[in-house]
């Protein structure tokens, strides 16, 4: 799952994105509003992390241009700033979240997994298919109650199959959820974990739609 | 003090005015006090009086130049009449001398003096001094005996009246005129000038003294009304005093104390944004720190019971433990300074205030408290039948900081394994240090836990509710607990972590709903009870 975080502390933002990539996202990270603009509009996240007051363009402004562009990207804004005017003001420009600083690690990391699984539609922690149960949290998959021992990365591609289940879901986006800036991507990569799902799921767990990507099997 | 006046009727008039006026115009609120404040002369009192009495001497100043004047005008006109008159008798005198005809008893000269205002006496005087013939009414011995000077005014008294009289000689005959004129005549003159002068000047007196009196009560108006705006300036409020219509001198003193206002302001709002910019700005790197201590924790949790780095991830698990807590503190003083910059620009009237059910309330604040608590073994008894179904207006964030900081101390600074008891009561009656009377379920309380009641009820009691918090810890020694909302103040040769912000964030927000607080012995003659009055509205 790819996040965006946008933070112009430095320091503050390599340890959340270090803490974001422990928990099994992919994490690109900003420190000015322009370049948040620029990345927003080049790949497709499923939740973004903003500052309030950045270099560039504001935070406010930036969540503003997403609204009206109509994205419905779960935002999760982490400020300084925590009268209630500001929270109310945050949440009105279309913050799905309000996080004032300093503020616990853990609490964000369930906080974005709460905003990710309300913007997929379903109020339920764990995500649910035929006998497969996925908990994001615990990073655990059971099939029939049985765990189901997978990689990180085996992970990530069957939570992004598994948020929307009957949608398919292409190459190019399950590469933008895997991979972040910088990561060396192999040409087959995706081919290569869709195979291990199958060797240990079943082999119609996830059927290939030709020319367009994959989606969960019945 | 006072001079004392010609009339003695216009200085009570004036003072009892004046005294009236200070009255009326005392800004509300100035009353108390006064008495051992030093007295202040009064500009106004002053002014008048000072204008009203000059005025006074330099009206009599001129009327006495105006008579003098007169006087001597009058005066030479009256003698050169007397030498008119000698002239004129002495001829005559001659031309009946030259005909026998001087000696005789009658006056010739009948004239009726009812109506006259001017009456010449003569005498013609012999050689032997005798006087030879005399105007009716005139002495008949002569006015000046021993052979006077000739052409010589004398002032004489003959017949029992004073005479103003002049002498003149006959050049060839021995024959002199001696005529005279009563002095009363002239004085009689002189005291109905200065009657006529008298009233008018009176009456211009008084009316220059009412226009005198209402200028300056006008002109000194605007000087009240300013020290009423004055007055009125509060930490809060230190805008400018306005200086419409007032005069040139006021408007200088006020621009003068506005520009003081203006820096005292200027000074009030830096400091308050200093420390909310402070506050604001330490977020980001304490959340920074505290993130990363938090990775750190993440990063070497051991792996399991078989991890071969175990011990040494354990042991570094305890130090990052300890540095959150530290950094937990400073977070926790920086959100406090946070709150008190918050909290004091708000005025107490634009506060949001809702209806609080104190019952929950309290629930709340024990539930909060008591992972606190259980750590030191403390009781919490949250006491008052009076709570049920009560609730209050106030600002129920703020209140329940307030409550919820009240309890935290007493777990913190209370004894390990004690008791610590919130109460409430819905009327209790007197506000003051250390005076705390409760008309409802507290006072058995009040009596057995020997709260100090030195101070008798104040006069402006009035009812409120009150919150008392009470441990059975060390306590506060009476000298020290009016120090306790200070800020930073912290007791000595205490282990507990604090920042000392606590009850002076608490009095702050009291202060807010308008109430106060107050310090008391604690449960059991030991301890300390802190009590929080709200106004009962």
């Amino acid at each position: 799952m790819r996040v965006l975080l946008v933070e112009d502390d430095i320091s503050l933002g390599t340890t959340i994105q270090s803490w974001l990539r422990l928990d099994g996202y992919v994490v690109d990270w900003v420190d000015r509003g322009d370049l948040a603009e620029t990345a927003l509009r080049a790949h497709d996240y499923q939740c973004v992390l903003l500052d309030r007051g950045l270099p560039g363009q504001d935070g406010d402004s930036l969540l503003a241009a997403l609204r009206a562009r109509g994205a419905a990207t779960p935002v999760l804004m982490i400020t300084a700033r925590d009268g209630i005017g500001d929270r109310v003001q945050g949440l009105d420009l279309g913050a799905d979240d309000y996080l004032v600083k300093p503020f616990d690690l853990e609490e964000l990391s369930a906080r974005i997994r709460a905003s990710v699984r309300r913007h997929g539609g379903s109020a339920a922690a764990t995500l649910t298919h035929g006998d497969l149960t996925l908990d994001p949290a615990a990073k655990r998959l059971t099939q029939a109650g049985e765990p189901v021992a997978l990689t990180a990365r085996e992970f990530a591609v069957l939570h992004a199959l598994m948020r929307r289940p009957d949608h398919i879901v292409s190459r190019d986006q399950l590469e933008e959820a895997l991979y972040g800036w910088g990561d060396e991507v192999e040409s087959n990569a995706i081919e290569v974990h869709i195979y291990n799902l199958r060797k240990k799921l079943g082999s119609a767990r996830i059927v290939t739609v030709r020319r367009q990507g994959y989606r969960l099997g019945t | 003090m006072m001079p004392r006046f010609s009339w003695p009727s216009v200085p009570a008039w004036l003072h009892r005015l004046a005294d009236r006026l200070r009255a009326r115009v005392r800004p509300p609120g100035a009353q108390h006090g006064c008495a051992d404040r030093p007295a202040h002369y009064s500009l106004r009192r002053r002014l008048i009086v000072t204008t009203l009495l000059s005025s006074l001497v330099c009206g009599l100043a001129w009327v006495v130049m105006v008579m003098v004047i007169a006087w001597n005008e009058t005066s030479d006109t009256f003698d050169s009449a007397l030498e008119e008159g000698a002239r004129l008798t002495l001829s005559l005198g001659a031309v009946m001398a030259r005909d026998d005809a001087l000696e005789g008893e009658e006056d010739r000269v009948r004239v009726d003096r009812a109506d006259k205002r001017v009456s010449l006496y003569y005498q013609l005087v012999g050689e032997d001094g005798d006087v030879l013939r005399r105007a009716r009414g005139a002495p008949d011995e002569p006015f000046v005996e021993d052979d006077p000077d000739n052409d010589e005014f004398y002032n004489v008294w003959a017949d029992g009246r004073l005479w103003r009289v002049y002498v003149l000689k006959h050049d060839d005959l021995d024959l002199e005129v001696q005529i005279g004129q009563h002095w009363d005549d002239r004085n009689e003159l002189l005291s109905e000038t200065i009657e006529e002068l008298a009233w008018p000047a009176l009456a211009l007196w008084l009316a220059l003294g009412l226009i005198n009196w209402w200028v300056i009560r006008k002109s000194l108006q605007p000087l009240e009304s300013a020290a009423r705006a004055i007055a009125q300036k509060s930490p809060d409020d230190l805008t400018a005093v306005s200086v419409d219509g007032q005069s040139a001198e006021v408007a200088a003193m006020l621009t003068a104390l506005n520009t003081v206002l203006s820096r005292l302001s200027g000074a009030l709002t830096s400091e308050r944004r200093f420390t909310a910019d402070a506050a604001h700005e330490l977020r980001t790197p304490l959340a920074a720190l505290g993130s990363k201590i938090q990775l750190m924790q993440r990063r070497y949790r051991a792996a399991g019971p078989n991890d071969p780095q175990g011990d040494m991830n354990t042991d570094l698990q305890n130090d990052l433990q300890g540095l959150r807590t530290d950094l937990a503190r400073s977070t926790a003083l920086v959100e406090n300074l946070l709150l008190l910059a918050r909290l004091d620009p708000q005025g107490a009237d634009d506060l949001p205030k809702e209806r609080v059910d104190v019952d929950t309330l309290l629930r709340e604040v024990v539930v909060a408290c008591a992972p606190a608590a259980q750590a030191r073994a403390i009781r919490i008894d949250a006491a008052g039948a009076e709570a049920a179904g009560t609730d209050l207006c106030a600002n129920r964030q703020l209140l329940f900081s307030a409550l919820r900081n009240l309890v935290d101390n007493a777990v913190r600074y209370g004894v390990e394994g004690g008791r610590v008891v919130i109460e409430f009561a819905a009327h209790c009656t007197a506000i003051g240090p250390d005076a705390i009377s409760y008309g409802g379920a507290l006072s058995d309380a009040r009596i057995e836990s020997g709260a100090q009641t030195r101070t008798p009820p104040h006069e402006s009691t009035r009812a409120s509710i009150c919150f008392s918090v009470r441990d059975d810890g060390p306590g506060v020694p009476t000298a020290e607990r009016e120090r306790l909302t200070q800020r930073f103040y912290r007791q000595l040769g205490h282990q507990a972590t604090g920042n000392g912000l606590g009850l002076s964030i608490v009095e702050q927000i009291v202060v807010l709903h308008g109430g106060s607080l107050s310090f008391s012995t604690g449960i059991d003659g030991r301890g300390l009870g802190v009590h929080l009055y709200l106004p009962n509205n």
